[in-house]
């Protein structure tokens, strides 16, 4: 099997590319997020080097904070990206299949950049391989790990099969259902807690779902209009199936955001006061800004740059959901004694932040790259 | 109630009785007699200089609730160690069975398999549950050797030399002192209780002091509705 | 080469090569564990807890050198096993890295020090200089120490050595003064310390602002609370609703400054309705035809305009208190300076419980065990002190020992003679005494302040000489006596060697001696020769001391009267006096009366204050166990107040008192309903200004930084420091 050129960027390609990075001409978003990965990954070594206690701002209270959050959001993408190359393909076969390798590549470096976001948060990742020697199947975490694996598995071999052009619809199917079943298992590792009134929920697995499939869309569409953008010459128009993948995530995002709001707000366990509590975000990011705001703009704007402009919009302001969902649990402190407040707030420090800015620059950076090296280009010789 | 005696006495008669069973017959369990908890913390620093606990990190804090308006206020106070809960929340969410219930009753903790994940954390109703994330009191450059020392939780020996060294990047919690208890000695709240109103014992003894008391006493359980069926006893 | 493997290094070895040969998934266990398996052995060292001057017994548990837990000594009366929040947290002050490491001379000026450091020797040799020109130049009655501390016994006896005849303490005059003066005007003798409070056996308690729980006396508190669970009543009278009076049958949240009110309404109604003991009163009393004629105006009605607590309680509680004697307790609490006619309070307190009979019977006040244990023997006499020196507290006919305040006064006036230097023992005399401004110029005066200290406190920084003491568990000491129902003598050893450069005070105490021509008087090579000296002195097993901490001597006399016991009391009249001939013959009101106190101006609150159950004073705030729960007071204000205020929960304020002095710092708004609407509470031994001690420096505000004013009892010159007024001001 080749590699190079079909699966990997092709070496000399890659070599031109990282020349055109040296000299200069690598485009300002490029460079961005190359400082990026160096200042992330410097974060991310003093995380490991100088411990927890030195770098993070978690706690007792908030024992989830921006990196976990990173995680989510970003496995979430993952998912979303694979929702896409689902209903892409299924729906709009042609249209859609000359995006088909860029989706699934994100799909892969998204749950890369999660990957590397948890492990940065894990107390001890050294003894990762517990998971192998003493698994404990009551966890949902557990088989969290079991699905990602057979995910991560999944989507590579998905990746492969498009890229040499050897699609397999079994495969793809599979890539489609294993998402479902692990960002289903994502969602039951919170909604499954019992204690936390925020989390609590059966809705939780759903609005995962939705939301994975509403970010998802959006990196995709994000990228399409990009692409869009750098040819616009040839004439051919943005596929409409963007924008109505977009609009249908809207509107789940806004069923699910809206439910879990009325269904927390009706609730008077402890804890549930944390859903009063974000209220105003979940009204003003969740639904105005990040529902209706983009809704909007889909329907006022033709053309990549409105696109542009509203899958930013969604990836940010969902950052910001999913940053409100994990942290929202802990707002309000199961036990409250000595100093602790009513309710209790989270900043992250810098180092934190920064694992969140390693993850996305290293999903730019990787595409940005593969990109340059052609990487989504159609295969030499082979028709597609 | 028990008052004449030494109630710390009767207390270590009953717990070389439970130590005469295997493990499996006893049934560890505390009870907290609200009445009588004076709320002076004692039980709170007892524990953190048995367990040498880091900062920020208690096993047992002392909830002050104030309820009504001035003048016709009530205040109760509310101690808080790990429930040990028969039906806890916090052991199935670990992935790697680092916490576990064993059958004697105490929940444990693996210092050395835990991957510091702190689902754990989140899954605990009462917020009983810490991470060691490597703070030292006096800073990690002057740090005391008092704080690296071993506390021979669980009966192991950890030294908090450095990151890398548990349980710095565990989760943490009360354990009813089973590395006392194991060798009779009652937990150190127990022993430290300004307010006798800590007691400590076999659940399965029907002579023991903790069954005499929660027998006669009004008795409930912190957030019992949540079905964790706590081990701890609060006497009201 | 000896190439003996220590078990520690066996386990470390074995553990590692059953790690290397083990298969993880058989032994995940095992597995790349840097554990060793067997924890070590505790070396047990009994010794005493010196967090606060009750003086608990307990253990320290000794490993590689290092102490590692403590845990109670069960056979200490005064801890009986168990340790209090303070005392648990020992290890944050013995290796606090803040602590005074070498002996240090100020090269700058006092309160803005420039510490150069000295050894011993030098700084020894300064101090003995100094005094030796002061002794010939002054006379030795010019030189003053304060002490608070068991260590303070080496230094007393350095001072008689020397010929200085003043020593005081802040808890004297700051403290219980007015009550052990009150009730030994009374019954010819104080309430002691421990108290001979019989909380355990009581049927009616009545706390007079004690606030045990938080103050947080341990087997005080462990009797009070074993009392309640036997049933007993309890009442308490306090303008918060204090840890104890959330226990009590009745909460009075009186109001501040008028509890003479409420106490002299109370005798009234108890003659008036013959509730008294009238067996008792007959038999060991007198004056109580002259008690009940003053106290005719005190009305219950009266008392609730004065007190603002409902009329029905105060003749209630009055009543349930009298139909439970003699098992009942009307307790003083200990702090006592509250608002300058505090002996006449507690005189008070005393006489209500002379007419229950309380004093001597169950529940009441028990008789302490006798026994003492005599000085080392064989010592030469101390120097007679020069004749015709006027007395320092003349104008404090009634004061039982020296007040700090005289000495100050006498450091700033020369009157009625000058004084020329202090030493201070583990006393925080910046903080702890009323009237700072007093207190620097006092000092400023001197040729020579010592500070004996543990830590950078408040105090050193005022000093010419720093001499780093060791800490409780790093040391011998003096003995400990305990005088409760049982005697109990507590030894304090040392569970590791000192840290840095401290020394205990028996050996700097005798280094100076020997400097100062005294060696004599320190006959012993070292404070365990010392304790052996004394113990011998007082036929007391050294050995057994030593390996139990402390050694218990049942009472060889009742706690209790008997009935129809014939008693002399220690008065004048060889009776408990209801009225007393010496305070009349003084010009002192005979039987307390009520003086009415200045209230709060509006937009003004008084300043209330008491303990943290978490803190003693200044002394823990930089201990970083402790510091890391209660990190800073805060200011309780009643939560209706503070909303009309304007004032936030949690938020930072500075507060400003009548003479228009603004605090430096800040302190944290905590709202409650347990507190009435004309005061503010705070716990005293924050607002530390230390930049040396890292942790407590500048947390909240001192209650002593916001005294404009104190008042002195003339009865026995105790300082008043509850009648200051300030107001909360919001920080822009
Ligand atoms: N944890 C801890 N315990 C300690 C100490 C410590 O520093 N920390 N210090 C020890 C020492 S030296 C002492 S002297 C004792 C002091 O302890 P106590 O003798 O108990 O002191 P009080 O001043 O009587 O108690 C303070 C209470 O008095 C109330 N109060 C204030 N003003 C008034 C008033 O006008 N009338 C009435 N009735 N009550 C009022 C306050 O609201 C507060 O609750 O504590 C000892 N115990
Ligand atoms: N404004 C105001 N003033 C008060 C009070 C108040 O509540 N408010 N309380 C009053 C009362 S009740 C009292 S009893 C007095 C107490 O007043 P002080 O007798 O001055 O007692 P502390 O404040 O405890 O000061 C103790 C000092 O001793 C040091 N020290 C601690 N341990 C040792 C040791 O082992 N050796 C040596 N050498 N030094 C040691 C500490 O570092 C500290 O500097 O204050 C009184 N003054
Ligand atoms: S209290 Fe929390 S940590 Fe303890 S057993 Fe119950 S659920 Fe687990
Ligand atoms: S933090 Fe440790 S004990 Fe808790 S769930 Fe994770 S691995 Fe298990
Ligand atoms: S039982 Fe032990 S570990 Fe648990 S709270 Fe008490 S002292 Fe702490
Ligand atoms: S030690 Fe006892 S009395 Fe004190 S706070 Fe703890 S439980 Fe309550
Ligand atoms: S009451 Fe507390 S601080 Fe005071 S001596 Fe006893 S244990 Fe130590
Ligand atoms: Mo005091």
């Amino acid at each position: 099997m080749r590699f190079d050129g079909i699966v990997l960027p092709d070496r000399a390609r890659l070599r031109e590319a990282v020349d055109d990075i040296r000299k200069g001409r690598g485009g300002i978003s490029l460079y961005l997020s190359l400082l990026g990965l160096l200042a992330g990954f410097l974060a991310i070594g003093c995380i490991f080097l100088l411990g927890h206690a030195h770098t993070t701002n978690t706690s007792d209270l908030v024992p989830w904070g921006i990196q976990i959050t990173t995680y989510v959001y970003f496995v979430l993408i993952s998912t979303g990206c694979t929702f896409v190359n689902f209903f892409g393909a299924i729906f709009y076969e042609e249209e859609y299949s000359p995006y088909a390798s860029r989706v699934m590549f994100l799909a892969i470096v998204t749950a890369l950049a999660a990957f590397i976001s948890l492990a940065t948060e894990m107390g001890r990742i050294d003894r990762m391989y517990y998971f192998l020697i003493s698994p404990n199947p009551a966890s949902p975490m557990f088989w969290m790990s079991v699905w990602y694996a057979a995910d991560i598995f999944i989507i590579v071999l998905e990746y492969i099969n498009i890229r040499r052009s050897r699609h397999s619809r079994k495969v793809m199917w599979a890539a489609f259902f294993v998402a479902v079943v692990t960002y289903g298992t994502l969602g039951s590792l919170f909604g499954a807690v019992g204690s936390r009134a925020y989390y609590y929920s059966a809705l939780l697995p759903i609005y995962f779902l939705f939301m994975a499939f509403l970010t998802g869309g959006a990196l995709c569409a994000l990228v399409a209009a990009v692409e869009g953008r750098k040819t616009p010459g040839d004439g051919s128009p943005l596929p409409a199936f963007f924008t109505t993948f977009l609009k249908i995530g809207l509107g789940l995002a806004l069923f699910a955001t809206f439910w879990r709001l009325m269904i927390g707000l009706a609730g008077h366990v402890p804890g549930s006061e944390a859903f009063g509590l974000t209220l105003f975000d979940t009204l003003f990011f969740g639904i105005f800004l990040g529902v209706v705001v983009p809704f909007l703009l889909l329907l006022a704007t033709r053309g990549p740059v409105g696109l542009i402009f509203t899958g930013l919009l969604i990836l940010a302001t969902q950052f910001k959901g999913r940053m409100d969902l994990v942290v929202g649990g802990f707002r309000v402190p199961v036990f409250r004694a000595y100093d602790i407040p009513a309710v209790v707030q989270y900043t992250p420090s810098i180092f934190e932040v920064l694992v969140l800015i390693a993850s996305v620059s290293l999903v730019s950076f990787l595409y940005l790259v593969c990109d340059r090296s052609g990487l989504f280009e159609p295969i030499p010789g082979k028709e597609a | 109630m028990e008052t004449r005696e030494d109630i710390l006495e009767i207390m270590r008669e009953d717990l070389k009785r439970a130590l005469q069973k295997t493990r499996s017959e006893r049934r560890w369990g505390m009870a907290i007699d609200l009445r009588r908890c004076i709320g002076c913390h004692a039980c709170t620093t007892g524990c953190m200089s048995e367990n040498l606990t880091p900062p920020g990190m208690r096993y047992r804090p002392v909830r002050e609730e104030e309820i009504g308006q001035f003048p016709n206020v009530s205040l109760r106070f509310l101690p808080r160690p790990c429930m040990q809960c028969d039906s806890p929340t916090c052991t199935p969410v670990c992935p790697v069975k680092a916490t576990y219930k064993r059958d004697d009753g105490i929940v444990m903790i693996d210092y050395r398999k835990c991957i510091g994940c702190r689902y754990c954390l989140v899954a605990c109703p009462y917020g009983a549950r810490s991470a060691d994330v490597g703070h030292y009191y006096t800073g990690e450059m002057k740090k005391q050797t008092y704080e690296v020392e071993n506390s021979g939780e669980y009966g192991k020996v950890f030294k908090r030399k450095t990151h890398w060294h548990s349980p710095i990047g565990n989760a943490r919690k009360c354990h009813f002192c089973i590395h006392r208890v194991e060798k009779g000695e009652l937990t150190r709240c127990t022993t430290t209780c300004l307010g006798h109103a800590t007691y400590f014992g076999d659940l399965n003894d029907p002579k023991s002091l903790i069954n005499k008391v929660i027998a006669k006493a009004n008795a409930f359980r912190y957030r019992e509705e949540l079905g964790t069926e706590p081990r701890v006893i609060y006497i009201v | 080469m000896n190439f003996r493997m220590s078990r520690r290094m066996f386990l470390k070895v074995t553990g590692t090569a059953t790690a290397g040969l083990s298969l993880p998934s058989v032994v995940p266990e095992r597995y790349l564990s840097w554990a060793e398996t067997a924890p070590e052995e505790l070396k047990p060292v009994p010794t005493f807890c010196e967090l606060c001057f009750w003086n608990c017994g307990l253990i320290a548990k000794v490993q590689n050198g290092k102490v590692v837990k403590i845990d109670g000594n069960p056979l200490s009366e005064r801890g009986r096993g168990r340790l209090c929040g303070r005392g648990n947290a020992a290890l944050g002050s013995l290796y606090d890295p803040d602590r005074l490491k070498f002996p240090m001379i100020n090269t700058g000026r006092r309160g803005q020090p420039a510490w150069k450091r000295a050894s011993w020797d030098e700084a020894l040799g300064l101090v003995a200089r100094k005094l030796e020109d002061i002794r010939e130049k002054h006379g030795p009655e010019t030189v003053a120490l304060f002490s608070h501390g068991c260590g303070g016994a080496f230094w007393k006896h350095l001072m008689k050595a020397y010929g200085s005849r003043s020593h005081a303490a802040p808890s004297d005059a700051q403290c219980r003064g007015p009550r052990d003066v009150g009730f030994t005007l009374t019954f010819g003798s104080d309430v002691g310390s421990p108290e001979y409070y019989d909380f355990g056996e009581s049927r009616y308690i009545v706390l007079i602002g004690s606030h045990l729980g938080e103050n947080a006396h341990n087997s005080q508190v462990q009797d009070i609370v074993t009392g309640l669970a036997k049933g007993a009543k309890l009442a308490v009278v306090d303008p918060r609703l204090s840890n104890i009076a959330a226990k009590a049958d009745h909460w009075l949240p009186i109001r501040p400054a008028t509890d003479l009110a409420l106490l002299l309404a109370w005798i009234r109604l108890i003659v008036n309705e013959e509730l008294y003991d009238a067996d008792y009163v007959k038999a060991y009393a007198i004056g109580l035809p002259e008690l009940t004629a003053a106290v005719q105006e005190y009305t219950p009605e009266w008392a609730a305009g004065e007190t603002e607590l409902p009329v029905e309680t105060i003749a209630r509680v009055a009543r349930e208190l009298a139909a439970h004697r003699p098992n009942v307790i009307i307790s003083a609490g200990r702090y006592n300076c509250w608002y300058g006619d505090d002996t006449q309070r507690c005189r008070a307190i005393a006489i209500l419980n002379a007419l229950l009979g309380s004093w001597g019977r169950p529940g009441g006040i028990y008789l302490p065990a006798g026994g003492g244990v005599p000085e080392y023997p064989d010592l030469p006499v101390y120097p007679s002190g020069r004749a015709g020196l006027p007395e320092l507290d003349a104008a404090y006919p009634f004061a039982l020992s020296q007040t700090t305040t005289s000495v100050r006064q006498a450091s700033i006036t020369g009157k009625p003679h000058p004084f020329k230097a202090w030493l201070v023992y583990g006393c925080n005399l910046i903080k702890t005494l009323p009237g700072r401004d007093e207190t620097v110029r006092a000092i400023d005066n001197l040729d020579l302040l010592v500070a004996i200290d543990i830590l950078p406190a408040d105090i050193t920084r005022w000093a010419d000489v720093v001499l780093p003491e060791c800490t409780y568990l790093e040391r011998h000491d003096a003995l400990s006596l305990g005088r409760g129902k049982n005697f109990e003598v507590a030894m304090r050893q040392p569970a590791v060697s000192p840290l840095f450069e401290s020394k205990p005070s028996w050996w700097i105490t005798k280094e100076l001696a020997i400097r100062l021509g005294l060696g004599d008087y320190f006959p012993w090579k070292d404070g365990e020769e010392y304790l052996r000296g004394r113990c011998r002195a007082g036929n007391i097993d050294y050995d057994e001391l030593r390996g139990k901490g402390v050694v218990r001597f049942s009472g060889k006399s009742s706690p209790y009267l008997s009935p129809h016991e014939e008693r002399e009391f220690d008065t004048p009249s060889g009776k408990i006096e209801l009225y007393s001939g010496q305070l009349a013959d003084r010009g002192f009101d005979p039987v307390p009366k009520y003086t009415r106190h200045e209230q709060p101006p509006a937009g003004y609150f008084r300043v209330l204050f008491g303990r943290s159950p978490l803190h003693t004073f200044a002394r823990t705030t930089n201990n970083f166990l402790l510091a890391d729960l209660v990190p800073e007071n805060s200011l309780w204000i009643n939560r209706k107040k503070a909303r009309e205020l304007g004032l936030e929960d949690g938020e930072y304020v500075r507060l400003e008192n009548q003479a228009g002095f603004l605090s430096p710092g800040k302190i944290r708004v905590r709202h409650t309903q347990r507190l009435r609407e004309d005061c503010i509470y705070m716990v005293h031994g924050f607002g530390v200004h230390s930049a040396e001690l890292t942790r407590a420096d500048g947390k909240g505000i001192g209650d002593e930084e916001m005294l404009a004013r104190y008042s002195i009892d003339p009865i026995m010159g105790g300082t008043a420091m509850r009648s200051n007024f300030v107001r909360v001001v919001k920080e822009g």
